[in-house]
């Protein structure tokens, strides 16, 4: 059985009268300490999918395993706690808190879960060992993503999540922000899903996984995912 | 310190202009809830103790062929009643410049806390009475005043029931009955009485 697992997963919004099929009878897998991308145009599903495994919305019918646990099944106080202690998301637009410094935006969240790793160190671990008594106004778009990272990653989840994570930067600081979820794949071996636009920053996965019109379209495994410094785009 | 808050004390320094209207806003809301909640029961308080000092009758009963003393009696005779007392009433003109005010004329009894007299003396002439205290803050009537009241005029000179029309206010009353700008309605047309009167029972001729 595979770490992650959809299986007939549907999820459907109901705007008055009319029901929107987000999601139509999705089924996919993930394997521990893989780093898989998620690919495809707008409206195809991608950021519902990543809401339902970060516990933050829930299935209209179909399972979705998490490491043995269906959690779809969790009431609102499990689910809580499933966030608390086994997620990690990256928000495209870094959703730091302004008024508290890097330090503090990772202290913040460290201070609502399980086991924690030291902050100092998970700081200084992204690059910002120098910066992390700045606020968010003080930082550049790069830097806010990193404090971002670094406050998913000090959680120590099992798995990290990250919604478009380089939407908002430029190439350059693009690239090291994906060097980093790469690098922390590798090392921290941490299950770390990516959804991107970017279908040239595919080669950097494990695994691909191909969204269109709510299903999945397409999985393609990598056997030999290319370091991000090879890809260009 | 909690990473929480820090950001909060944070946020409330850096926009303590904001934070500080609205600890006012909520404040004065409070207070004018408060004021609001307590005033109601205030009010109610107030009106209750007033009726337990002047204790008002439960049942008026009237009647235009008139009552008689046997009616009187038959009343005080029922089990339920506690006490009955009878006094005159009519409804009569007041006039004042070129307007003419409906008045109601009741009879005065002492021993009856009919009223609360606020200034001056009860009447204790035939040609003396007591106004309401709306009546003389409307008509700009004083103490020592004379006023002039004039009977129904389609009626004969022998039906007058009034032997004094012409009368010297000698106090000013404050009525429970008559608490509310309203003061009930008169057999005079279709008006409204305005203004309630008081004035000694010799006033009457049967």
């Amino acid at each position: 059985m595979s770490y992650i697992e959809f299986k007939n997963v549907k999820k459907e919004y109901k705007m008055g009268e009319v029901i929107i099929q987000a999601l139509d009878d999705t089924n996919f897998s993930i394997e521990k300490g893989e780093l898989t991308v998620i690919v495809g145009p707008s409206g195809a599903g991608k950021t519902t999918t990543l809401n339902i495994l970060g516990g933050m919305d829930r299935v209209s019918s179909g399972t979705a395993k998490v490491d043995g646990k269906d959690i779809t099944k969790l009431k609102e106080k499990e689910l809580v706690k499933y966030r608390r202690d086994d997620i990690g998301f990256v928000f495209q637009f870094y959703n730091l808190v302004q008024n508290l410094t890097a330090k503090e935006n990772v202290e913040l969240a460290l201070q609502i879960c399980k086991n924690p790793l030291d902050p100092d160190q998970v700081l200084e671990d992204v690059g910002l060992k120098e910066r992390k008594n700045n606020f968010p106004s003080q930082l550049s778009g790069g830097e806010q993503q990193r404090v971002s990272i670094a406050r998913a990653i000090a959680k120590n989840p099992k798995i990290l999540l990250c919604d478009e994570p380089t939407g908002a930067l430029d190439y350059n600081t693009g690239k090291q922000i994906l060097k980093l979820l790469q690098d922390t794949c590798r090392e921290k071996k941490i299950t770390v899903i990516i959804i991107t636009h970017n279908t040239a920053i595919a080669e950097m996965a494990d695994q691909v996984i191909s969204f269109k019109n709510g299903k999945v379209s397409d999985i393609r495994k990598n056997p030999n995912p290319t370091p991000v410094e090879r890809i260009e785009w | 310190m909690k990473a929480i808050s820090k950001d909060r004390i944070r946020t409330i320094r850096k926009t303590w202009k904001r934070f500080l209207s609205i600890v006012l806003m909520a404040m004065l809301g409070t207070g004018v809830f408060v004021g609001i909640r307590a005033s109601g029961n205030n009010m109610l308080h107030q009106l209750k103790s007033y009726y337990d000092i002047y204790p008002v009758f439960d049942l008026k009963l009237s009647s235009t062929l008139g009552m008689t003393k046997e009616d009187l009696e038959a009343i005080q005779n029922l089990d339920q009643v506690k006490e009955a007392y009878g006094i005159y009433e009519l409804d009569a003109y007041l006039e004042t410049g070129d307007t003419q005010h409906v008045v109601k004329v009741s009879q005065v009894l002492p021993d009856k806390k009919q009223f609360e007299l606020i200034e001056g003396t009860l009447p204790s002439a035939i040609d003396e009475c007591v106004i309401d205290q709306d009546m003389a803050k409307d008509l700009e009537v004083k103490i020592g005043d004379q006023i002039q009241i004039k009977e129904d005029a389609e009626e004969e000179e022998e039906e007058q029931v009034l032997v004094q029309t012409n009368l010297k206010v000698t106090g000013i009353s404050q009525s429970p009955l008559a608490i509310t700008e309203e003061k009930g309605t008169s057999t005079l047309g279709a008006r409204k009485s305005r203004i309630f009167y008081f004035n000694p029972c010799r006033q009457y001729r049967f």
